[in-house]
């Protein structure tokens, strides 16, 4: 997927284009999507519900002149989707201490523990289908989080401009394999 | 080239963003950066993956090798 024009969003909303808003409003869901969970550890549920508070608010901000330039909307998406989710947190903590075992024995919440472990198997699979120096290359990032990449060039007896390359290339094929197994 | 110097800052910080080496407003900041480019939120989605593979990976390795250990450290009578 290529990058996403926040510009082409900004004057979309402004002028009412529905072909351009059908076109980004989803791709720029995702992302703030994947913020709220990435970032903030937000359930599923949770970052659906403020994304959609978020757009809604910024496109009326934008009709309303609130957001000047285009090179302020992320920010202000990312500022708003994270206040949305801490107002949504202290909503929810104000009900019965219950409601946090009833949290975790919810539906979404066991769909994303399944998920979780599917992507994990997934990933060993992938992992095994990698070339034997390709695996031990990857192998050995991973089993020393603490080494920066050139104690990990120095280890492999490459330039450190190459140890993130083959980092970067090795990273593609797994995404490629991931991808096409959650695919099916 | 596989990839721009400016991206390979990027994938840089990202290394440094799972390893939890950034602080609150560096994080923010790179997700700043990354918010224009889902193949670069890809890529931190499976970094962190990654990590969390290794968890499991070394927790098992360290469980299988635990009882050689034991047995290894055990004294003879």
């Amino acid at each position: 997927m290529g990058k996403i024009n926040y510009n082409r969003y900004f004057n979309a909303v402004l002028q009412d284009d529905v072909g351009v808003l059908n076109e980004l409003t989803p791709q720029i869901s995702d992302i703030l999507y994947r913020f709220l969970l990435i970032r903030y550890g937000a359930s599923r549920d949770d970052a659906l519900d403020c994304v959609q508070t978020t757009l809604l608010r910024g496109v009326k901000w934008i009709k309303e002149g609130g957001i000047e330039k285009p090179e302020s909307l992320l920010p202000y998406f990312f500022t708003t989707a994270k206040h949305e989710l801490f107002r949504l947190r202290r909503s929810k903590h104000t009900r019965l201490v219950v409601f946090v075992a009833e949290e975790h024995g919810t539906e979404a919440y066991q769909l994303k523990e399944l998920m979780d472990e599917e992507r994990i198997s997934v990933l060993t699979d992938c992992i095994q289908k990698l070339t034997p120096s390709s695996r031990e290359y990857i192998l050995y990032w991973l089993k020393h989080p603490d080494y920066n990449a050139q104690d990990v060039a120095n280890h492999f007896g490459i330039s450190l401009n190459a140890a993130w390359t083959r980092k970067h290339r090795i990273l593609k094929v797994l995404q490629a394999c991931c991808e096409k197994k959650l695919a099916k | 080239m596989i990839y721009s110097n400016n991206e390979k800052t990027k994938l840089e910080k990202i290394d440094d963003y799972v390893k939890n080496q950034l602080t609150e407003e560096q994080k923010d900041e790179l997700w700043l950066e990354l918010g224009d480019d889902p193949d670069l939120i890809d890529r931190l989605e499976l970094e962190i993956l990654l990590k969390k593979w290794a968890e499991i990976y070394h927790k098992i390795q360290a469980q299988l090798l635990a009882p050689l250990h034991l047995i290894g450290s055990k004294p003879f009578h």
